[in-house]
């Protein structure tokens, strides 16, 4: 997985979001996003998703152009801000019915990744009664479950507890450790460097800085 | 359109899975609602059966006429206050709700995921496409069912409506109508338009928000009830707007096949186009 962001420009209803960003990314390592909120980190993620067009610019993705050659990366999960979900259904019915689009994960294989993040598979507790933090960790779960390439996660740890937090940082080295390309923000900034090989501060849509955290 | 076939097939199967069968407990709504209207007609035949001369039982077709005969047109009805069919109004209203929320749940923050398994936008499109149209073809056969097991109760099974219960009961005149004529105009047509309303009401979902999809809807079929002319669709979905069983005069049905021939090839290309370009963003982003 090698992501070209290049000269990427977003306008949204005459106010300019992103300006000019040019990124490289790739496989087996970890991207972390920091600026304060309305920075332009989650509109990046979105356009990195294939969520929204670039107004200029270009994303290349595995040397194909996002939404010319392909409308979304081949193999991405992606939480973009709180997730939702199918409110009447229980955990593993949404995740049962997501993996029935790609039919590439078992049963067992979701039993398994909701007991990690500490979700019982077989709680018919509906999706509505759950907690911030319990939806937070079905998002993550539904977004690692297929093992994609690339892991688009904005704020994974938000409204997590400690434990949790720590069984999220295994999991995203688990899988950096795979080969994945992941992508996160964070407001936490010690969490974020320990996990980032890569941080990119933005603050009013553009990157003002970037740099190495293990240089620190 | 970019379409790959084996992920194409299994968006499907998704949609006509999570969308429609796990679903189908709404279906029991319109069959309770055509029940209420079904008894309120067999009491006015019942009824009318003391001061005239009708045929002695009711068949499918008197019902399901019945059920689907909406109004007459608003010019001639000079001696009393003009009231809009109420079954023609839920019915249609209710389809509006039923086609309106599931689709664009992909684009809410629960939905990225399924959006990103679907692959290719023209894929998801098209899949949201037939699910309008499996949920409208099943609406129509929930309603068609439920005059069925009413008809086993309280009817009989003929090929044929009963000529004077339509003439006094409905207004129209179904003496030289065959069968074929039956299911083209009252089965097939309305099924037709009522796609064909739902597949345009996906492109203003998709271009607005749901809300106004519907909000879309109702001023047709308002448009409609108020002025017969092919441009309102509502107004095949009418029987007593029928060329067929008004001598003649009336809506054609050939204009209804071409008119929802033309919305459903062009809301699909039309919704294909614009989903190819849309940005999606979450409601505070939006504003």
């Amino acid at each position: 997985m090698y992501i070209e962001i290049k000269n990427l420009s977003k306008t949204i209803k005459n106010v300019d979001v992103l300006k000019n960003i040019s990124i490289e990314m790739e496989s087996g390592k970890i991207y972390g996003f920091r600026g304060k909120n309305g920075s332009g980190k989650t509109m990046l993620m979105r356009a990195i998703c294939g969520l929204i067009f670039p107004s200029e610019g270009e994303i290349w993705i595995h040397g194909e152009k996002l939404g010319t050659d392909i409308s979304f990366p081949r193999s991405i999960g992606a939480m973009i801000e709180t997730p939702g979900f199918i409110e009447h259904y229980s955990a593993f019915d949404n995740l049962r019915a997501l993996a029935s689009l790609k039919k590439q994960v078992s049963d067992e294989e979701i039993i398994e990744i909701l007991s990690v993040l500490g979700l019982d598979a077989a709680d018919k507790k509906k999706v509505k009664k759950y907690s911030l933090g319990m939806r937070q960790k079905l998002g993550i779960a539904a977004a690692l479950m297929e093992n994609p390439e690339l892991i688009v996660l904005d704020e994974p740890i938000n409204a997590l507890d400690e434990k949790s937090v720590e069984i999220v940082k295994k999991l995203l080295l688990e899988h950096k450790a795979r080969g994945a390309c992941i992508i996160i923000s964070c407001h936490d900034r010690e969490e974020l460097e320990f996990l980032s090989d890569e941080i990119f501060m933005i603050e009013d849509g553009k990157i003002i800085r970037k740099y190495f955290p293990e240089e620190l | 359109m970019k379409v790959r076939e084996h992920s194409f097939k299994l968006g499907i199967e998704y949609d006509l899975k999570w969308g429609l069968f796990y679903q189908k407990k709404k279906f029991i709504l319109p069959m309770v609602l055509t029940l209420f209207f079904l008894f309120r007609f067999l009491k006015l035949y019942q009824d009318a059966l003391q001061y005239i001369d009708l045929e002695s039982s009711l068949t499918f077709w008197d019902y399901l006429l019945w059920i689907f005969k909406g109004n007459k047109p608003v010019q001639e009805i000079k001696d009393h206050f003009f009231v809009p069919d109420a079954f023609f109004v839920m019915l249609n209203l209710l389809l509006a709700f039923y086609v309106s929320f599931y689709p664009f749940k992909d684009m809410s923050r629960c939905g990225y995921m399924t959006l990103f398994a679907f692959g290719e936008r023209s894929e998801w499109w098209l899949c949201k496409c037939i699910w309008t149209i499996c949920t409208v073809v099943s609406y129509y056969l929930s309603v068609y069912i439920m005059i069925a097991i009413f008809t086993f109760a309280f009817g009989e099974f003929s090929l044929l409506p009963r000529l004077k219960v339509q003439g006094c009961l409905c207004g129209i005149n179904v003496l030289e109508v065959t069968v074929f004529d039956l299911i083209l105009s009252s089965v097939l047509l309305p099924i037709l338009v009522s796609i064909s309303l739902s597949l345009v009401q996906m492109v203003i979902s998709l271009l607005t928000k749901p809300i106004f999809g519907i909000m879309f809807t109702a001023a047709v079929l308002a448009g409609s009830i108020y002025c017969m002319s092919p441009i309102f669709p509502g107004n095949f979905l009418m029987v007593m707007r029928n060329s067929l069983f008004l001598n003649g005069s009336g809506i054609t049905v050939l204009n209804g096949f071409i008119l929802s021939g033309i919305l459903i090839v062009g809301s699909v290309l039309a919704g294909d186009i614009i989903f190819k370009k849309k940005d999606i963003l979450s409601n505070h982003e939006t504003s």
